[in-house]
Protein backbone atom coordinates (compact mmCIF):
# COMPACT_ATOMS: atom_id res chain seq x y z
CA UNK A 1 0.00 0.00 0.00
CA UNK A 2 2.82 2.28 0.89
CA UNK A 3 6.07 1.73 -0.08
CA UNK A 4 9.02 4.72 0.63
CA UNK A 5 12.53 4.71 -1.47
CA UNK A 6 14.59 6.76 0.64
CA UNK A 7 12.31 9.48 0.81
CA UNK A 8 14.26 12.76 2.04
CA UNK A 9 12.57 16.32 2.76
CA UNK A 10 14.75 19.34 3.55
CA UNK A 11 13.02 22.40 4.58
CA UNK A 12 16.12 24.96 3.84
CA UNK A 13 18.99 23.66 5.76
CA UNK A 14 16.61 21.72 7.95
CA UNK A 15 16.34 17.45 7.13
CA UNK A 16 13.08 16.98 8.45
CA UNK A 17 13.11 13.06 7.08
CA UNK A 18 16.02 11.39 6.17
CA UNK A 19 16.42 8.25 3.83
CA UNK A 20 13.44 6.72 4.70
CA UNK A 21 12.85 3.08 3.40
CA UNK A 22 9.59 1.56 4.67
CA UNK A 23 6.30 -0.21 3.43
CA UNK A 24 2.44 -0.96 4.78
CA UNK A 25 1.38 -3.87 3.55
CA UNK A 26 -2.52 -3.55 2.05
CA UNK A 27 -4.92 -3.89 4.96
CA UNK A 28 -2.52 -2.83 8.02
CA UNK A 29 -2.42 -1.44 11.09
CA UNK A 30 0.97 0.40 11.29
CA UNK A 31 1.27 3.05 14.16
CA UNK A 32 3.55 5.97 13.41
CA UNK A 33 5.44 6.97 16.46
CA UNK A 34 8.25 9.35 17.89
CA UNK A 35 8.76 12.32 19.44
CA UNK A 36 6.99 16.00 19.14
CA UNK A 37 8.85 17.16 15.66
CA UNK A 38 10.12 13.91 14.91
CA UNK A 39 8.72 14.18 11.70
CA UNK A 40 5.67 12.53 11.87
CA UNK A 41 3.65 15.26 10.53
CA UNK A 42 5.87 15.38 7.56
CA UNK A 43 5.59 11.72 6.59
CA UNK A 44 1.94 11.77 6.41
CA UNK A 45 2.19 15.08 4.72
CA UNK A 46 4.16 13.42 1.99
CA UNK A 47 2.02 10.52 1.84
CA UNK A 48 -1.06 12.52 0.98
CA UNK A 49 0.45 14.76 -1.12
CA UNK A 50 0.54 17.92 0.63
CA UNK A 51 4.04 18.33 0.09
CA UNK A 52 6.33 16.52 -2.41
CA UNK A 53 9.64 14.65 -1.10
CA UNK A 54 13.00 16.56 -1.81
CA UNK A 55 14.29 13.52 -2.71
CA UNK A 56 13.57 9.73 -3.04
CA UNK A 57 10.42 8.19 -3.98
CA UNK A 58 7.10 7.41 -2.50
CA UNK A 59 4.82 5.04 -4.07
CA UNK A 60 1.10 4.75 -2.95
CA UNK A 61 -1.49 1.93 -4.01
CA UNK A 62 0.53 2.37 -6.69
CA UNK A 63 0.58 5.54 -7.57
CA UNK A 64 4.45 7.09 -7.94
CA UNK A 65 3.78 10.54 -5.85
CA UNK A 66 7.26 11.61 -7.48
CA UNK A 67 5.82 11.72 -11.07
CA UNK A 68 2.20 12.58 -10.80
CA UNK A 69 1.04 15.72 -12.16
CA UNK A 70 -0.99 18.21 -10.28
CA UNK A 71 -4.63 16.79 -12.24
CA UNK A 72 -3.96 13.06 -10.74
CA UNK A 73 -3.58 14.19 -6.66
CA UNK A 74 -6.94 14.84 -6.24
CA UNK A 75 -7.43 10.82 -7.67
CA UNK A 76 -5.14 10.18 -4.88
CA UNK A 77 -7.07 11.67 -2.20
CA UNK A 78 -9.84 9.98 -3.17
CA UNK A 79 -7.90 7.06 -2.16
CA UNK A 80 -6.23 8.11 1.42
CA UNK A 81 -8.62 9.06 4.71
CA UNK A 82 -6.88 11.80 6.73
CA UNK A 83 -7.90 12.32 10.25
CA UNK A 84 -6.38 15.18 12.24
CA UNK A 85 -5.98 15.96 15.42
CA UNK A 86 -7.59 19.68 15.57
CA UNK A 87 -10.32 17.80 13.50
CA UNK A 88 -10.63 19.95 10.82
CA UNK A 89 -14.34 19.83 10.99
CA UNK A 90 -16.27 22.88 9.31
CA UNK A 91 -18.20 24.77 12.28
CA UNK A 92 -21.00 25.79 10.38
CA UNK A 93 -22.27 22.11 9.32
CA UNK A 94 -23.80 19.11 11.51
CA UNK A 95 -21.56 16.36 12.04
CA UNK A 96 -24.10 14.63 8.84
CA UNK A 97 -23.39 17.55 6.57
CA UNK A 98 -19.88 17.70 7.45
CA UNK A 99 -19.82 14.04 6.73
CA UNK A 100 -22.10 14.51 3.69
CA UNK A 101 -20.28 17.47 2.47
CA UNK A 102 -17.58 15.56 1.24
CA UNK A 103 -19.60 12.52 -0.66
CA UNK A 104 -20.65 15.43 -2.33
CA UNK A 105 -17.35 16.42 -3.29
CA UNK A 106 -16.69 13.18 -4.46
CA UNK A 107 -19.65 13.30 -6.97
CA UNK A 108 -22.12 11.57 -4.88
CA UNK A 109 -26.26 12.94 -5.14
CA UNK A 110 -27.17 14.74 -2.45
CA UNK A 111 -29.51 11.61 -1.45
CA UNK A 112 -26.62 9.42 -1.68
CA UNK A 113 -24.13 11.16 0.42
CA UNK A 114 -26.71 12.07 3.35
CA UNK A 115 -27.28 7.53 3.17
CA UNK A 116 -23.80 7.35 3.52
CA UNK A 117 -23.14 9.84 5.95
CA UNK A 118 -25.84 8.18 8.28
CA UNK A 119 -24.29 4.83 7.79
CA UNK A 120 -20.86 6.14 8.36
CA UNK A 121 -22.19 7.77 11.73
CA UNK A 122 -23.61 4.74 12.25
CA UNK A 123 -20.32 2.89 11.97
CA UNK A 124 -18.32 5.48 14.66
CA UNK A 125 -21.39 5.67 17.02
CA UNK A 126 -22.66 9.10 16.25
CA UNK A 127 -25.65 8.56 14.65
CA UNK A 128 -27.53 10.46 17.29
CA UNK A 129 -25.68 13.16 17.16
CA UNK A 130 -26.21 13.86 13.58
CA UNK A 131 -27.80 17.17 13.20
CA UNK A 132 -25.32 18.56 15.96
CA UNK A 133 -22.89 21.31 15.09
CA UNK A 134 -19.20 20.50 15.89
CA UNK A 135 -19.24 22.91 18.72
CA UNK A 136 -21.63 21.02 20.62
CA UNK A 137 -19.76 17.99 20.38
CA UNK A 138 -17.28 16.24 22.67
CA UNK A 139 -13.53 16.12 21.48
CA UNK A 140 -13.78 12.28 20.97
CA UNK A 141 -16.99 13.03 19.25
CA UNK A 142 -15.56 15.06 17.12
CA UNK A 143 -13.02 12.43 16.25
CA UNK A 144 -15.66 10.15 15.48
CA UNK A 145 -17.04 12.49 12.71
CA UNK A 146 -13.72 13.39 11.60
CA UNK A 147 -13.46 9.53 10.95
CA UNK A 148 -16.66 8.99 9.69
CA UNK A 149 -15.71 12.43 7.23
CA UNK A 150 -12.39 10.29 5.89
CA UNK A 151 -14.28 7.00 5.05
CA UNK A 152 -16.45 8.74 2.61
CA UNK A 153 -14.95 8.54 -0.05
CA UNK A 154 -14.27 4.74 0.90
CA UNK A 155 -10.40 5.24 1.00
CA UNK A 156 -7.71 1.88 0.78
CA UNK A 157 -6.11 3.97 3.15
CA UNK A 158 -6.88 6.26 6.25
CA UNK A 159 -4.21 8.22 7.77
CA UNK A 160 -5.08 9.50 11.47
CA UNK A 161 -2.80 12.60 12.82
CA UNK A 162 -2.52 12.07 16.58
CA UNK A 163 -6.54 11.85 16.70
CA UNK A 164 -6.16 10.95 20.33
CA UNK A 165 -3.65 13.28 20.99
CA UNK A 166 -6.28 15.81 23.10
CA UNK A 167 -8.75 12.99 24.07
CA UNK A 168 -8.82 11.00 27.37
CA UNK A 169 -7.45 7.82 28.01
CA UNK A 170 -10.46 6.20 28.02
CA UNK A 171 -11.82 8.35 24.95
CA UNK A 172 -8.36 8.09 23.47
CA UNK A 173 -9.07 3.84 23.54
CA UNK A 174 -12.05 3.98 22.45
CA UNK A 175 -11.64 5.95 19.64
CA UNK A 176 -8.69 3.32 18.76
CA UNK A 177 -11.02 0.81 18.43
CA UNK A 178 -12.90 2.55 16.03
CA UNK A 179 -9.65 3.10 13.79
CA UNK A 180 -9.30 -1.10 14.44
CA UNK A 181 -12.74 -2.32 13.38
CA UNK A 182 -12.40 0.08 10.18
CA UNK A 183 -9.14 -1.83 9.49
CA UNK A 184 -10.89 -5.17 10.31
CA UNK A 185 -13.35 -4.45 7.13
CA UNK A 186 -10.12 -4.40 4.85
CA UNK A 187 -9.02 -0.84 4.95
CA UNK A 188 -5.22 -0.30 5.47
CA UNK A 189 -4.62 2.13 8.51
CA UNK A 190 -1.50 4.35 9.48
CA UNK A 191 -1.86 5.61 12.83
CA UNK A 192 0.46 8.43 14.64
CA UNK A 193 0.57 9.09 18.07
CA UNK A 194 3.09 9.24 20.87
CA UNK A 195 0.81 7.35 23.47
CA UNK A 196 3.35 4.40 24.62
CA UNK A 197 -0.38 2.84 25.80
CA UNK A 198 -1.89 2.47 23.01
CA UNK A 199 0.65 1.11 20.56
CA UNK A 200 0.88 -1.62 23.94
CA UNK A 201 -3.48 -2.14 23.20
CA UNK A 202 -3.19 -3.19 19.81
CA UNK A 203 0.21 -4.73 19.38
CA UNK A 204 0.64 -3.88 15.82
CA UNK A 205 3.58 -3.14 13.99
CA UNK A 206 5.04 0.47 14.76
CA UNK A 207 7.27 2.75 12.77
CA UNK A 208 9.30 5.15 14.87
CA UNK A 209 11.10 8.69 13.50
CA UNK A 210 13.56 9.84 15.44
CA UNK A 211 15.15 13.03 14.21
CA UNK A 212 13.95 12.24 10.77
CA UNK A 213 14.90 8.62 10.54
CA UNK A 214 12.06 6.12 10.27
CA UNK A 215 12.51 2.74 11.85
CA UNK A 216 9.99 0.22 12.40
CA UNK A 217 9.70 -2.02 15.01
CA UNK A 218 7.31 -5.35 15.43
CA UNK A 219 6.10 -6.81 18.44
CA UNK A 220 8.82 -8.04 21.06
CA UNK A 221 10.32 -4.63 20.67
CA UNK A 222 12.93 -6.27 17.97
CA UNK A 223 14.47 -3.10 15.81
CA UNK A 224 14.70 -4.36 12.20
CA UNK A 225 15.10 -2.27 9.39
CA UNK A 226 11.66 -2.20 7.10
CA UNK B 1 -18.46 6.17 -8.17
CA UNK B 2 -21.00 8.49 -10.40
CA UNK B 3 -20.03 8.58 -14.27
CA UNK B 4 -17.63 11.47 -15.19
CA UNK B 5 -20.77 13.22 -16.91
CA UNK B 6 -22.80 12.86 -14.39
CA UNK B 7 -20.23 13.66 -11.58
CA UNK B 8 -19.70 16.93 -13.24
CA UNK B 9 -23.62 18.14 -13.36
CA UNK B 10 -23.45 17.05 -9.77
CA UNK B 11 -20.96 19.20 -9.46
CA UNK B 12 -22.47 22.13 -11.11
CA UNK B 13 -25.51 21.54 -8.75
CA UNK B 14 -23.22 21.46 -5.41
CA UNK B 15 -21.46 24.45 -6.81
CA UNK B 16 -24.85 26.04 -7.16
CA UNK B 17 -25.95 24.99 -3.44
CA UNK B 18 -22.73 25.74 -1.80
CA UNK B 19 -22.08 29.83 -3.81
CA UNK B 20 -26.49 30.27 -2.32
CA UNK B 21 -25.25 28.76 1.12
CA UNK B 22 -22.19 30.82 0.70
CA UNK B 23 -23.94 34.00 -0.22
CA UNK B 24 -26.21 33.83 2.84
CA UNK B 25 -23.70 32.62 5.55
CA UNK B 26 -21.46 35.75 4.58
CA UNK B 27 -24.26 38.10 3.75
CA UNK B 28 -22.25 40.78 5.69
CA UNK B 29 -18.92 40.42 3.28
CA UNK B 30 -21.26 40.25 0.06
CA UNK B 31 -23.11 43.35 1.08
CA UNK B 32 -20.22 45.75 -0.11
CA UNK B 33 -20.27 44.08 -3.41
CA UNK B 34 -23.96 44.08 -3.46
CA UNK B 35 -24.96 47.41 -3.06
CA UNK B 36 -22.10 48.31 -5.52
CA UNK B 37 -23.43 46.22 -8.45
CA UNK B 38 -26.63 46.87 -7.62
CA UNK B 39 -26.13 50.68 -7.92
CA UNK B 40 -23.97 50.26 -11.51
CA UNK B 41 -26.82 48.36 -12.49
CA UNK B 42 -29.32 50.60 -11.44
CA UNK B 43 -27.49 54.11 -12.58
CA UNK B 44 -26.88 51.83 -16.08
CA UNK B 45 -30.97 50.71 -16.21
CA UNK B 46 -31.72 54.52 -15.53
CA UNK B 47 -30.16 55.34 -18.34
CA UNK B 48 -31.56 53.48 -20.78
CA UNK B 49 -34.80 53.69 -19.09
CA UNK B 50 -34.61 57.57 -20.07
CA UNK B 51 -32.78 56.85 -23.73
CA UNK B 52 -35.52 54.02 -24.74
CA UNK B 53 -38.72 56.48 -23.49
CA UNK B 54 -36.67 59.40 -25.53
CA UNK B 55 -35.95 56.98 -28.30
CA UNK B 56 -40.33 56.60 -28.34
CA UNK B 57 -41.02 59.78 -28.19
CA UNK B 58 -38.72 59.75 -31.12
CA UNK B 59 -40.41 57.07 -33.22
CA UNK B 60 -43.70 58.48 -32.62
CA UNK B 61 -42.49 62.45 -34.46
CA UNK B 62 -41.01 60.35 -36.69
CA UNK B 63 -44.10 58.72 -37.90
CA UNK B 64 -46.08 62.09 -37.69
CA UNK B 65 -44.68 64.69 -39.94
CA UNK B 66 -46.31 67.61 -37.86
CA UNK B 67 -46.18 70.70 -39.58
CA UNK B 68 -47.44 74.11 -37.60
CA UNK B 69 -47.50 77.26 -39.27
CA UNK B 70 -47.98 80.39 -36.81
CA UNK B 71 -50.57 83.06 -37.45
CA UNK B 72 -49.76 86.67 -37.25
CA UNK B 73 -51.86 88.23 -34.66
CA UNK B 74 -52.93 91.20 -37.61
CA UNK B 75 -53.93 88.09 -40.31
CA UNK B 76 -56.92 88.98 -42.08
CA UNK B 77 -59.82 86.60 -43.48
CA UNK B 78 -58.29 87.01 -46.86
CA UNK B 79 -54.90 85.78 -46.04
CA UNK B 80 -56.17 82.85 -43.56
CA UNK B 81 -58.53 82.09 -46.77
CA UNK B 82 -55.31 81.85 -48.99
CA UNK B 83 -53.41 80.30 -47.02
CA UNK B 84 -56.00 77.54 -46.18
CA UNK B 85 -56.26 77.41 -50.07
CA UNK B 86 -52.54 76.68 -50.56
CA UNK B 87 -52.68 73.82 -47.69
CA UNK B 88 -55.29 72.57 -49.34
CA UNK B 89 -54.66 72.33 -53.19
CA UNK B 90 -51.11 71.62 -51.88
CA UNK B 91 -50.34 67.23 -52.66
CA UNK B 92 -48.35 67.21 -50.07
CA UNK B 93 -50.54 67.70 -47.24
CA UNK B 94 -52.54 64.63 -46.25
CA UNK B 95 -54.65 67.09 -43.76
CA UNK B 96 -55.22 70.31 -42.31
CA UNK B 97 -56.30 72.29 -39.32
CA UNK B 98 -56.72 75.74 -38.27
CA UNK B 99 -56.56 75.80 -34.63
CA UNK B 100 -57.41 79.59 -33.18
CA UNK B 101 -56.19 81.59 -30.37
CA UNK B 102 -58.71 80.39 -28.24
CA UNK B 103 -58.32 76.72 -28.97
CA UNK B 104 -54.57 76.95 -28.54
CA UNK B 105 -55.28 78.05 -25.13
CA UNK B 106 -57.78 75.26 -24.27
CA UNK B 107 -55.46 72.74 -25.39
CA UNK B 108 -52.45 74.34 -23.11
CA UNK B 109 -54.95 74.49 -20.17
CA UNK B 110 -55.38 70.78 -20.92
CA UNK B 111 -52.08 69.68 -21.59
CA UNK B 112 -50.57 71.90 -18.94
CA UNK B 113 -53.35 71.35 -15.85
CA UNK B 114 -51.02 72.83 -13.35
CA UNK B 115 -49.89 75.90 -15.45
CA UNK B 116 -53.48 76.42 -16.63
CA UNK B 117 -54.08 79.08 -13.97
CA UNK B 118 -50.99 81.23 -15.59
CA UNK B 119 -52.93 82.11 -18.88
CA UNK B 120 -55.52 83.62 -16.81
CA UNK B 121 -53.24 85.76 -14.65
CA UNK B 122 -52.29 87.21 -18.47
CA UNK B 123 -54.32 90.09 -20.03
CA UNK B 124 -54.96 88.76 -23.01
CA UNK B 125 -54.01 84.84 -24.39
CA UNK B 126 -50.61 85.02 -25.50
CA UNK B 127 -51.09 82.12 -28.14
CA UNK B 128 -51.41 82.85 -31.25
CA UNK B 129 -53.67 80.64 -34.32
CA UNK B 130 -51.86 78.31 -36.45
CA UNK B 131 -52.90 76.05 -38.95
CA UNK B 132 -51.97 72.02 -38.04
CA UNK B 133 -50.79 70.17 -40.80
CA UNK B 134 -49.83 66.50 -41.41
CA UNK B 135 -47.62 65.96 -44.40
CA UNK B 136 -48.67 62.88 -46.37
CA UNK B 137 -46.51 59.78 -45.17
CA UNK B 138 -44.84 59.31 -48.52
CA UNK B 139 -43.18 62.95 -48.46
CA UNK B 140 -41.75 63.03 -45.42
CA UNK B 141 -38.63 63.68 -46.72
CA UNK B 142 -36.17 66.66 -44.36
CA UNK B 143 -35.53 68.22 -48.05
CA UNK B 144 -39.23 68.78 -48.59
CA UNK B 145 -40.11 69.70 -45.12
CA UNK B 146 -37.72 72.58 -45.03
CA UNK B 147 -38.81 73.72 -48.67
CA UNK B 148 -42.05 73.78 -47.82
CA UNK B 149 -41.75 75.64 -44.37
CA UNK B 150 -39.69 78.22 -46.39
CA UNK B 151 -42.38 78.40 -49.33
CA UNK B 152 -45.36 78.48 -46.40
CA UNK B 153 -43.24 80.42 -43.91
CA UNK B 154 -43.23 83.05 -46.93
CA UNK B 155 -47.04 83.41 -46.97
CA UNK B 156 -48.49 86.55 -45.98
CA UNK B 157 -50.10 86.50 -42.40
CA UNK B 158 -48.30 83.28 -41.30
CA UNK B 159 -45.51 84.30 -38.48
CA UNK B 160 -43.33 81.63 -38.27
CA UNK B 161 -42.90 77.73 -39.07
CA UNK B 162 -42.30 75.03 -37.11
CA UNK B 163 -42.18 71.31 -37.77
CA UNK B 164 -40.91 67.96 -36.67
CA UNK B 165 -38.01 67.37 -38.04
CA UNK B 166 -36.25 70.27 -36.08
CA UNK B 167 -37.46 68.52 -32.68
CA UNK B 168 -36.73 64.93 -34.09
CA UNK B 169 -33.12 66.40 -34.35
CA UNK B 170 -32.67 67.63 -31.07
CA UNK B 171 -34.44 64.79 -29.51
CA UNK B 172 -31.48 62.21 -31.63
CA UNK B 173 -29.18 64.59 -30.15
CA UNK B 174 -30.63 64.40 -26.96
CA UNK B 175 -30.76 60.64 -27.01
CA UNK B 176 -27.37 59.96 -28.10
CA UNK B 177 -26.11 61.96 -25.11
CA UNK B 178 -28.01 60.10 -23.20
CA UNK B 179 -26.97 56.61 -24.21
CA UNK B 180 -23.14 58.52 -24.10
CA UNK B 181 -23.76 59.31 -20.91
CA UNK B 182 -25.13 55.95 -19.82
CA UNK B 183 -22.55 54.20 -21.43
CA UNK B 184 -19.27 56.14 -19.52
CA UNK B 185 -21.29 56.03 -16.49
CA UNK B 186 -22.63 52.69 -16.59
CA UNK B 187 -19.14 51.01 -17.93
CA UNK B 188 -17.11 52.77 -14.71
CA UNK B 189 -19.76 52.31 -12.33
CA UNK B 190 -19.56 48.21 -13.72
CA UNK B 191 -15.93 48.19 -13.67
CA UNK B 192 -15.96 49.68 -9.96
CA UNK B 193 -18.37 46.77 -9.10
CA UNK B 194 -16.26 43.82 -11.08
CA UNK B 195 -13.00 45.17 -8.33
CA UNK B 196 -15.47 45.39 -5.65
CA UNK B 197 -16.99 41.76 -6.34
CA UNK B 198 -12.93 40.18 -6.63
CA UNK B 199 -12.09 41.90 -3.41
CA UNK B 200 -14.89 40.25 -1.88
CA UNK B 201 -14.61 37.06 -3.29
CA UNK B 202 -10.80 37.26 -2.11
CA UNK B 203 -11.88 37.50 1.92
CA UNK B 204 -14.19 35.01 1.13
CA UNK B 205 -11.87 32.32 -0.07
CA UNK B 206 -9.48 33.14 3.20
CA UNK B 207 -13.09 32.95 5.55
CA UNK B 208 -13.02 29.63 3.92
CA UNK B 209 -9.68 28.42 4.40
CA UNK B 210 -10.52 25.50 6.49
CA UNK B 211 -13.53 24.30 3.45
CA UNK B 212 -10.78 24.66 1.21
CA UNK B 213 -8.30 22.89 3.07
CA UNK B 214 -10.94 20.05 3.42
CA UNK B 215 -12.18 20.17 -0.09
CA UNK B 216 -8.61 19.42 -1.37
CA UNK B 217 -7.55 17.02 1.18
CA UNK B 218 -10.58 14.55 0.14
CA UNK B 219 -9.67 14.88 -3.19
CA UNK B 220 -11.89 17.64 -4.58
CA UNK B 221 -10.74 18.87 -8.20
CA UNK B 222 -9.20 22.57 -9.06
CA UNK B 223 -12.30 23.15 -10.64
CA UNK B 224 -14.92 22.53 -8.21
CA UNK B 225 -12.70 24.10 -5.47
CA UNK B 226 -12.58 27.35 -7.64
CA UNK B 227 -15.75 26.45 -9.32
CA UNK B 228 -17.82 27.45 -6.38
CA UNK B 229 -16.24 31.11 -5.72
CA UNK B 230 -16.75 31.55 -9.83
CA UNK B 231 -20.52 30.56 -9.10
CA UNK B 232 -20.61 32.59 -5.68
CA UNK B 233 -19.95 35.63 -7.98
CA UNK B 234 -21.92 34.85 -10.68
CA UNK B 235 -25.01 34.82 -8.21
CA UNK B 236 -24.21 37.90 -6.40
CA UNK B 237 -24.08 39.37 -9.77
CA UNK B 238 -27.24 37.88 -10.67
CA UNK B 239 -29.13 38.67 -7.21
CA UNK B 240 -27.76 42.59 -7.84
CA UNK B 241 -29.07 42.42 -11.53
CA UNK B 242 -32.76 41.40 -10.07
CA UNK B 243 -32.52 43.58 -7.27
CA UNK B 244 -31.75 46.41 -9.56
CA UNK B 245 -34.55 45.82 -11.99
CA UNK B 246 -37.06 45.26 -8.99
CA UNK B 247 -36.20 48.46 -7.45
CA UNK B 248 -36.25 50.14 -11.18
CA UNK B 249 -39.53 49.08 -11.61
CA UNK B 250 -40.97 50.43 -8.35
CA UNK B 251 -39.34 53.95 -8.74
CA UNK B 252 -40.73 53.59 -12.19
CA UNK B 253 -43.86 53.06 -10.89
CA UNK B 254 -43.81 55.35 -7.85
CA UNK B 255 -42.40 58.03 -10.97
CA UNK B 256 -45.10 57.25 -13.15
CA UNK B 257 -48.11 58.03 -10.46
CA UNK B 258 -46.79 61.06 -9.70
CA UNK B 259 -46.11 62.69 -12.90
CA UNK B 260 -49.02 60.53 -14.51
CA UNK B 261 -48.13 58.10 -17.51
CA UNK B 262 -48.12 60.68 -20.36
CA UNK B 263 -45.24 62.82 -19.26
CA UNK B 264 -44.45 63.24 -23.21
CA UNK B 265 -47.70 63.35 -23.80
CA UNK B 266 -47.16 66.96 -24.74
CA UNK B 267 -44.48 66.26 -27.09
CA UNK B 268 -45.95 63.42 -28.73
CA UNK B 269 -48.82 61.30 -27.06
CA UNK B 270 -46.29 59.21 -26.44
CA UNK B 271 -47.20 57.14 -23.03
CA UNK B 272 -43.91 56.06 -20.71
CA UNK B 273 -42.87 52.43 -20.48
CA UNK B 274 -40.66 50.48 -18.44
CA UNK B 275 -37.25 49.09 -20.09
CA UNK B 276 -38.45 46.20 -23.01
CA UNK B 277 -38.27 42.64 -21.92
CA UNK B 278 -34.34 42.36 -23.88
CA UNK B 279 -33.20 44.62 -21.90
CA UNK B 280 -34.40 43.97 -18.42
CA UNK B 281 -33.03 40.47 -19.53
CA UNK B 282 -29.77 41.88 -20.46
CA UNK B 283 -29.49 44.44 -17.71
CA UNK B 284 -29.94 40.78 -15.55
CA UNK B 285 -27.39 39.17 -17.35
CA UNK B 286 -24.49 41.99 -17.17
CA UNK B 287 -25.10 41.64 -13.29
CA UNK B 288 -24.53 37.96 -13.95
CA UNK B 289 -21.50 38.47 -16.02
CA UNK B 290 -19.76 41.56 -14.08
CA UNK B 291 -19.96 39.17 -11.11
CA UNK B 292 -18.39 36.23 -12.58
CA UNK B 293 -16.02 38.59 -13.87
CA UNK B 294 -14.80 39.54 -10.57
CA UNK B 295 -14.15 36.20 -9.64
CA UNK B 296 -12.21 35.22 -12.41
CA UNK B 297 -10.44 38.59 -11.67
CA UNK B 298 -9.83 37.15 -7.81
CA UNK B 299 -8.63 33.82 -9.58
CA UNK B 300 -6.67 35.18 -12.54
CA UNK B 301 -3.17 35.56 -12.63
CA UNK B 302 -2.84 39.36 -10.66
CA UNK B 303 -5.58 38.19 -8.40
CA UNK B 304 -3.16 36.04 -6.37
CA UNK B 305 -5.58 33.60 -5.21
CA UNK B 306 -4.51 30.54 -7.17
CA UNK B 307 -2.24 29.54 -4.11
CA UNK B 308 -4.75 29.68 -2.02
CA UNK B 309 -6.99 27.54 -3.64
Amino acid sequence: MIRAFHATKRYGSITALRDANFHVRPGEFVFLTGASGAGKTTLLRLIYRAELASSGQLIIDGLNLATMTRRQVPELRRRIGVVFQDTKLIFDRTAADNVGFVGRIVGLSRAEARRRSEELLELVGMQHRADLYPEQLSGGEQQRVGLARALMSAPVLVLADEPTGNLDPDTAVEVLRIFRAINRRGTTVVFATHDPDLIAALGCRTLVVEDGRVRSLTRGDNAVSA
Amino acid sequence: MAAPERAWRRYAQLCTEEAVRGLWFNRRTVLPALVVMTTSLIVLGAFLLVSENLGAVLARWRERGQMQLFLDDAITEQQQDAIAAVLGESEEVALHRLITSAEAAELFRTDFRELGDVLAMLDENPLPSSFSVSIASQMRSERLLQQLAEEWGALPGVDGVQYDLQIIRRLELGVRAVRFVALLLGGTVLLAAVITTANVVRVLVVARAREIDVMRLVGAPDAVVVGRFLFEGALQGLVSGVLAVGLLYAAFSMGLSYVGGDAFGLLASVPLRFLRATLVAGLIGGGLATGLLGSCLAFGPGGGLRSEI
